[in-house]
């Protein structure tokens, strides 16, 4: 008896009503693992990545569908002789299936009448058995797991605030990390200076993403990392220091004011016309080598930078030359040769500042576009910008956050107002101005705190890396920032 | 072994049972088809109900239909075990020794009809225990089998009513079924009245023999249990039990003792008469159901909690039934139904 030929058409119902049924099933698991994993990540205030979440909940939904339909629903010729029973075959189908081996007479009766019964029903006689819960539970799984990826606001849960945001703030994070990568993959740096800006993003990568950090607290993040690399780009571009140093001089003014310049064709004149100099009168070797050597001393630079040591070399070769007593065209000769090596040395060592100045500048401009995008803030738009205001006391380097209001207004309720004791100044006002400002107006121009929050921060965590904050403060500052960045 | 004759001369014998048995009796077709069932399938039967509502009548119509012999005792408070089996007595020989000879009661015949059995007292009742169940009746030591087939139909007054002593569990056990005789529809009534107005006495005519009977009892065991089935009737019969830690809070505390493994034997093979009367060849959810309620009524013992709550054995077996997942089935829709729902 060929049972399967007899069941086709039934089967084909019960398989397509069973592959519903376990879609139904499993898309309900695995909306309800997008749904704890979305959940999970709010808690711990890290917004899971989309991969994660398409893995986690495609895996669910195999695993569950592989299961579900191989262990439950499968539409086994037994399970399909139990439905065609149900619509009023009496349990003929069933009894068939299970004695369709017998011999016996009885046995070949029942099979005959089972048949004949079969071919009075029509597969569209089995009702679905479709299941309302499972479509609720669905439909329930899946408004959750929606609802739980776009939380629209902010709201605290079993104690613990959960930042519906946090997956676009992972995405600036994630932006400007790719970013400053591509930048410096494009840079042509030395080795070196490529290894440390390395190491910077790496570093700024594992504050970012390690911390379940606010918005406000990444955003001082990145201007910390702003202002790592200014002093990477102050401790790298030695040309201003070096150049200042060199114009003191008579005899390498134009020198110093060329490298200062960074203008190569400049040097290349400057350096022409020293050699033209040294050829007509020979005894200025020596000067120009102590020259030189007085210049980097006073400059303070460091010996293995390259342009200190370009100009170092140069002296070397300079006061060889001079101990040599050479003269006529051998004195020319070796001098050409020891401008042309300075020149050469001095070129790329300039280049080499003028794209780490290219490169930090582009890393700049990027934190400082993700912090704006951070902080809500338009592309561009300076903290204190936007309403007319100057910056404001206690912004400038070398304050503490606090010095000064938002906004650049002087302190409420007879407050001191910042003093300026630091380089800044509060807006190009001069004191009098400042003095006689009224009173602050908190409707008046102010700025959110939220626009400087994040320098502010950033200041006082390197002042508390730095051991500038009595121990005794530090609770109090920690509560304030808190204070704030709770608001 | 059976075959496709075996099938139809079934067939043929059951419809003349039903029909002869239709000219005595107006209505009560459910408890006609049950007493029909348990002879087949070679039970005794309980028929319990209010006096005249022709329990007595159906059970002379069914022996008359049989062709059997056929006694009847009515059973009476002063009725004694020896009537019912018989006793020995003491005869003069040839010789003119006197010596005892067994002399047999009613109980050896094929049919017995114990007529208001819960009108005698429990010993008298027990002497039928016996006949019952082995068929065989023993009396000062010596054992005498019955004429098979044997089977006793016996009917009984509901137990609330005057000078009744209820059944022992062991004999009702040793019931078949047990039927409810109830009151006929106004209707029914009506007709009984105008047939009984020609004659009182039974026309049923005889249609089968004892040999016969025996044969279509064999044809019917051997009509296929499938397994889901089978177990479905044991899992009923093991939810009346409430001291089985699978019991279900309403068995245990609405059921005081549940019913024997003669339930689970009296499901299957009546469900096989059942499915062949119906012209099927295999036992179904359906029978099993329906057979619930005369094998089980009988068999289970409610609680005093159901009995002050009301609740009455059918209640209790509606209620496993549900539990147990009974398949309602639906009536046979053909494709010339469908066909019919479609336009």
């Amino acid at each position: 008896m060929d049972i399967k030929s007899l069941f086709a058409s039934f089967r084909r119902r019960l398989l397509l009503e069973s592959l519903v049924r376990t879609s139904v099933i499993s898309l309900t698991a695995g909306a309800a693992a997008v749904f704890f994993v979305s959940f999970a990540g709010h808690i711990a205030r890290t917004a899971p990545h989309t991969g994660l979440l398409w893995g986690v909940s495609g895996g669910v939904f195999a695993v569950t569908f592989a299961l579900v339909f191989f262990i439950g629903m499968r539409p086994t010729e037994k399970k399909v002789a139990q439905r065609i029973d149900r619509i009023g075959l009496q349990e003929r189908i069933g009894t068939m299936l299970e004695y369709r081996a017998d011999p016996t007479e009885i046995a070949r009766i029942q099979r005959t009448d089972a048949v004949h019964h079969l071919g009075r029903v029509l597969p569209e006689q089995m009702p679905w058995n479709f299941r309302r819960k499972e479509f609720v539970l669905c439909l329930v799984s899946l408004c959750l797991a929606v609802l739980m990826l776009l939380l629209p606001y902010d709201f605290r849960l079993f104690g613990v605030t959960v930042r519906a945001d946090a997956g676009e703030q992972a995405q600036i994070v994630r932006e400007l990390i790719e970013e400053l990568r591509e930048n410096l993959r494009q840079s042509e740096l030395e080795k070196a200076e490529r290894e440390a800006l390395e190491e910077l993003i790496r570093e700024l990568e594992e504050e970012l993403r390690e911390e379940a950090a606010s918005r406000l607290e990444q955003a001082a993040e990145m201007q910390e990392a702003a202002q790592d690399l200014q002093e990477m780009l102050e401790e790298g571009i030695t040309r201003d220091e070096i150049g200042e140093a060199l114009r003191q001089y008579d005899l390498t003014e134009k020198l110093g004011e060329a490298i200062r310049d960074g203008d190569s064709e400049a040097v290349s004149e400057a350096l022409d016309e020293l050699e033209n100099a040294l050829n007509e009168d020979p005894s200025k070797t020596g000067e120009l080598a102590d020259t030189l050597r007085r210049a980097l001393g006073e400059a303070g630079t460091d010996a293995e930078d390259p342009l200190h040591a370009a100009l170092e070399e140069f002296a070397s070769d300079l006061e060889k030359i001079e101990e040599q007593e050479l003269e006529g065209d051998a004195f020319s000769g070796e001098l050409s040769e020891a401008f042309d090596e300075a020149e050469e040395a001095i070129q790329s060592a300039l280049e080499r500042q003028a794209a780490l100045e290219e490169e930090i500048g582009r890393m700049q401009e990027a934190l400082e576009r993700s912090k704006d995008e951070m902080l809500d803030n338009e592309p561009g738009e300076k903290p204190g910008e936007g309403e007319g205001e100057g910056e404001m006391p206690g912004e400038m380097p070398g304050e503490m956050p606090g010095d000064g209001m938002p906004g650049g207004e002087p302190p409420q309720d007879g407050m001191q107002q910042g003093d300026g004791t630091g380089s800044g100044e509060a807006g190009g006002d001069d004191l009098y101005e400042r003095m006689t400002e009224p009173i602050y107006d908190p409707y008046s121009g102010s700025v959110a705190y939220g626009e400087v929050f994040a320098s502010y921060y950033a200041e006082y965590l390197d002042a508390l890396e730095s051991g500038d904050v009595p121990q005794e403060l530090q609770e109090i500052m920690d509560s304030y920032f808190d204070a704030l960045n709770e608001g | 072994m059976v075959n496709e004759n075996d099938i139809l001369f079934f067939s043929e014998k059951i419809n003349r049972i039903l029909g002869e048995i239709s000219r005595d009796m107006i209505g009560q077709r459910d408890v006609v088809e049950g007493v029909v069932i348990a002879v087949i399938a070679g039970g005794n039967v309980l028929l319990e109900g209010v006096p005249g509502v022709g329990k007595t009548r159906l059970v002379r119509s069914m022996g008359q239909a049989l062709a059997l012999p056929f006694s009847r005792i009515q059973f009476t408070p002063d009725l004694m075990p020896a009537d019912v089996t018989g006793t020995n007595v003491i005869e003069k020989d040839e010789n003119g020794q006197n010596r005892l000879v067994f002399r047999p009661g009613p109980v050896f015949t094929n049919l017995l009809l114990a007529d208001e059995i819960n009108r005698a007292t429990p010993k008298t009742q027990s002497a039928l225990l016996e006949a019952m169940q082995e068929h065989t009746v023993t009396a000062d030591g010596q054992t005498y089998r019955l004429s098979e087939p044997f089977f006793v139909l016996a009917t009984q007054n509901p137990i609330e009513q005057d000078g009744t002593y209820p059944l022992p569990e062991a004999q009702t056990d040793r019931f078949l079924f047990k039927l409810i005789v109830g009151f006929p529809t106004t209707e029914e009534l009506a007709a009984i009245v105008q047939m009984t107005q020609a004659t009182m006495a039974e026309t049923a005519q005889p249609v089968i023999g004892g040999d016969e009977l025996l044969a279509m009892r064999a044809i019917a065991k051997e009509i296929p249990v499938m397994d889901d089935v089978l177990m479905y009737a044991m899992q009923l019969v093991s939810a009346t039990h409430p001291e089985l830690p699978s019991a279900s809070e309403y068995a245990k505390k609405y059921i005081r003792f549940g019913a024997s493994p003669r339930a689970g034997q009296a499901l299957i093979t009546a469900g096989k008469v059942r499915a062949l009367m119906a012209g099927r060849f295999n036992v179904s959810f359906d029978d099993i159901n329906t057979l619930a309620y005369p094998v089980l009524r009988h068999r289970v013992k409610p609680s005093f909690a159901a009995v002050t709550e009301g609740i009455s054995v059918e209640d209790i077996i509606t209620h496993l039934l549900e539990e147990a997942g009974g398949r309602k089935q639906n009536p046979i829709q053909t494709v010339t139904d469908l066909l019919k729902k479609k336009k």
